[in-house]
């Protein structure tokens, strides 16, 4: 065994801070729409040209983009985190109880995508004429719930199957006690990278399947609905569909890197 | 020359292990390097494999221009074979087969003997068990410093050790036995009764069940106040899960413990107890968390006494570090500054800072180097002696409880076969599974290939060639350690160990371990006398 120096606590990782931040900028525009918009919903000349005031254009009956994209930024936001935290709460205790008591072998199933199965639930829910907010929420909760208890599952059971924490526990402190202590420090940034994780992919699932007129319906607007109704005006207002489009990407990404931050990132950095 | 270097040098993250090398072997000779954990044996080897990890770099001249084939601890004879299929002339075995089982670990150094014999192709052992060309009977080098500070051959070696490291190597394998006396043995302490552990089959599916297996079968011991019991077993015998439930980790399946007349089943270990109980693991990194300074690790065992105040809780602390002999300010040091050997001191001392009264050890040595192993037995011999502990130490390796245990007791498959004082056992040890663990480590030097040999690996047996007699060819596939009768066994432990003392010469010397000392029986051994060791 080689001796080390003591490791040097390094700053932050910079891709938390950049993934962080430009997913709070977006997040904060999109609640922004809740008391302020640029030109409320009055209807104006229908796909007008991008100004000085309109500064993506209008839509085809005439809303303004900006303040429709705010607001729609806001509903793809909600629907999707009400999905990951459902998928957390009801995951990651599963995932941590089979991890103690049935810790994965290397046999143990990979969950890939979270997008097929997705589509899938979007498709047959909504079939069953259910309202748009229960389609997307099941849409996103169920796949990631499975999700989320197969990565606690194996996150967790090396961490608690090692020696000193065995030792801990013959020492006489309670399950929870040692788990606090010995296990925490290296599983919550884990966790939290689960959940932006999730929270990206949560965002996706919406865009697609609001896109694929399974999810949010007029006269509600979401990143994927405005999708939607601007396709077929992509050769003359190309803005309306890349805007929002951009938007959705950038805070998947944003978030898909803050995660990826914090996987690698040292206990406590 | 299979290999010429000189003055080679190997730098790696600004650090030179190995310098000035020189060494030379002869085509099909055989060469093996002792040194010491961390002394640059595996950068050694991997430099003239030329398989140096990225950021090493290496001057100087002679390193081969074929590729040599590696050997390393996990490899096992069809790697060997791959290696000689490929036609090397060189065979380089970075402490060949130490990841396997003892057994599995002598077939593939028999076979390398083979192929150097029948085949001509050199051989570069690299170890850290002096034991391993002791046995074989081969030329060493002692690595040390980054060069070879002596060479020849392995018995003159032993006998006339010029240089300081090869001193230290070769006493290695004769640490002295108890430095104190025994504290006196009075009740039980720990009772099992027919204790056994099933788990459930992890092969088993829902369409194909599976019934249970059974870890632990019908387990009934016990020991006494101040004894130190030894278990003997090869791995999957059942030695951790039975330590573990002792320690109060789990539950049994059948059957019931005592720990000072309290009965208990496993995990409803009362917490009083607990703190009287101390484990010790096998791998000291993996037992302590890497993020925590030691400190706050050794005194997770005095959270369980609450009534201690914080001035008695660092007393304890510091005592318990001094008492393994390392100073109270590495407290504040992470786990991963220390080495391996220092590690498990570490442990020990936690073991230590609840003052318990049974300490278990789960194979203590087995992440040490022969020289880390003897100094870290005669230190725990001490400490038991000086806090009056009684002990139950599991091991695979036969030697280790000699030194420690009073009595041993052979675990195999979740069954104790056999048990008996360590003298006795190495004498009279019958059962197969008893033999096996005693058989001798490292296979003897092969003798001469015979003239008429069709081929490499004959399949039958070689008939016995006189006038002396010969160990069965290990080509035979049933386990060629059985083959050994148990005298045959002790007479060449005997071969190999030079006597420690003149005080052992002494026909009537007693030692209170080995009241008959092994050997004694037979008229010819009768002057040297085994002295715990090999």
């Amino acid at each position: 065994m080689t001796l080390e120096a003591a490791p040097v606590r390094p700053g932050i990782d910079p891709r938390i801070v950049l993934g962080a931040t430009l997913a709070v900028i977006i997040a904060f525009l999109a609640l922004v729409s809740l008391a302020w918009t640029p030109h409320g919903a009055a209807s104006l000349t229908p796909l007008a040209e991008p100004d000085a005031i309109h500064w993506i254009g209008t839509d085809a009956i005439g809303r303004d983009g900006t303040s429709v994209l705010m607001t729609a930024t806001l509903t793809t936001l909600l629907l999707a985190v009400f999905g990951t935290l459902a998928s957390l709460f009801v995951g990651i205790p599963v995932g941590a109880a089979l991890a103690v008591r049935l810790p994965p072998s290397r046999r143990t199933a990979h969950v890939t995508s979270m997008l097929p199965p997705a589509l899938l639930i979007g498709m047959l829910v909504s079939g069953l004429a259910a309202p748009a907010n229960l389609t997307l929420f099941l849409a996103i909760a169920l796949p990631g719930t499975v999700v989320a208890a197969t990565i606690t599952r194996r996150v967790l059971a090396p961490l608690w199957h090692r020696d000193y924490v065995t030792a801990a526990r013959l020492a006489g402190l309670r399950p929870l006690a040692a788990a606090q202590r010995h296990v925490l420090p290296r599983l919550l940034p884990q966790l939290g990278a689960l959940g932006l994780e999730l929270l990206a992919i949560a965002i996706l699932i919406e865009v697609s399947l609001s896109f694929a007129g399974l999810g949010v319906l007029p006269p509600g607007t979401s990143l994927g609905l405005m999708l939607r109704e601007a396709q077929q005006f992509m050769a003359i207002r190309p803005l309306l569909i890349l805007v929002p489009g951009a938007v959705a990407v950038v805070t998947a990404l944003a978030l898909m890197l803050a995660a990826t931050g914090l996987r690698g990132a040292r206990h406590g950095a | 020359m299979a290999l010429e270097l000189t003055s080679l040098g190997v730098a790696i993250a600004g650090k030179h292990p190995v310098t000035g090398l020189d060494l030379a072997l002869a085509d099909g000779a055989v060469l093996a390097i002792v040194g010491r954990a961390n002394s640059g044996k595996t950068l050694l080897a991997q430099a003239i494999a030329g398989l140096l990890p990225a950021g090493a770099t290496v001057h100087g001249t002679g390193l081969p221009s074929k590729r040599p084939g590696v050997i390393g601890p996990d490899a096992n004879p069809i790697e060997l074979a791959r290696c000689l299929d490929r036609g090397v002339d060189l065979l380089v075995c970075d402490e060949p087969g130490s990841a396997l089982t003892l057994a599995a670990q002598r077939d593939l150094l028999t076979a390398l003997l083979i192929a150097n014999r029948d085949r001509g192709v050199a051989l570069l052992i690299l170890t850290r068990d002096f034991r391993l060309p002791s046995a074989m009977g081969l030329e060493t080098a002692i690595l040390s410093g980054g060069k070879l500070v002596e060479r020849g051959l392995a018995t003159a070696l032993q006998e006339r050790p010029q240089h300081a490291a090869t001193r230290e190597l070769v006493n290695a394998g004769k640490p002295r036995t108890r430095t104190m006396a025994r504290p006196p043995i009075g009740e039980p302490l720990l009772e099992l009764q027919g204790v056994g552990k099933r788990i459930a089959d992890p092969t088993s599916r829902l369409w194909k069940r599976k019934s249970p297996i059974a870890v632990l079968e019908n387990i009934t011991l016990s020991v006494r106040r101040g004894e130190a019991v030894g278990l003997l077993g090869a791995a999957g015998a059942g030695k951790s899960e039975l330590l573990h439930l002792i320690a109060g980790l789990g539950r049994v399946s059948a059957g019931e413990l005592a720990f000072d007349r309290t009965p208990y089943h496993g995990d409803d270990l009362v917490r009083e107890a607990r703190a009287r109980i101390s484990l010790l693991f096998p791998d000291p990194h993996a037992a302590f968390n890497p993020d925590l300074a030691v400190g706050l690790s050794l005194t997770e065992p005095l959270r369980v006494e609450e009534q201690l105040l914080i001035d008695e809780q660092a007393d304890r602390l510091v005592e318990a570090v001094r008492v393994v002999g390392l100073a109270p300010d590495v407290l504040d040091h992470l786990p991963g500054q220390f080495t391996t050997a220092e590690l498990q001191r570490l442990a020990l001392a936690r073991a230590l800072v609840s003052r318990p009264s049974l300490i278990i050890l789960d194979e203590p040595t087995a992440a040490l180097d022969p020289v880390e192993e003897a100094e870290f037995l005669v230190l725990f011999n001490r400490v038991r002696s000086d806090y009056g502990l009684t002990v139950l130490c599991a091991s695979r390796d036969f030697d280790v409880l000699r030194l420690v245990a009073d009595r041993i007791l052979v675990l195999e498959a979740g069954h104790i076969v056999e048990g008996g004082k360590p003298s006795e056992l190495a004498e009279t040890g019958h059962h197969a599974a008893t033999v096996a663990l005693l058989a001798v480590r490292y296979p003897e030097p092969l003798p001469p290939a015979l003239p008429q040999a069709p081929e490499p690996l004959p399949a039958a047996p070689e008939p016995p060639v006189p006038p002396e007699e010969s160990p069965a060819p290990p080509e035979e596939p049933p386990a060629p350690e059985l083959e050994h009768s148990p005298d045959e066994t002790a007479e060449s432990r005997q071969a190999e160990v030079a006597v420690t003392d003149g005080s052992s010469d002494r026909a009537g010397s007693v030692d209170p371990l080995d009241p008959e000392p092994v050997g004694q029986a037979d008229d010819d051994r009768a002057a040297s006398h085994v002295e715990g060791t090999k």
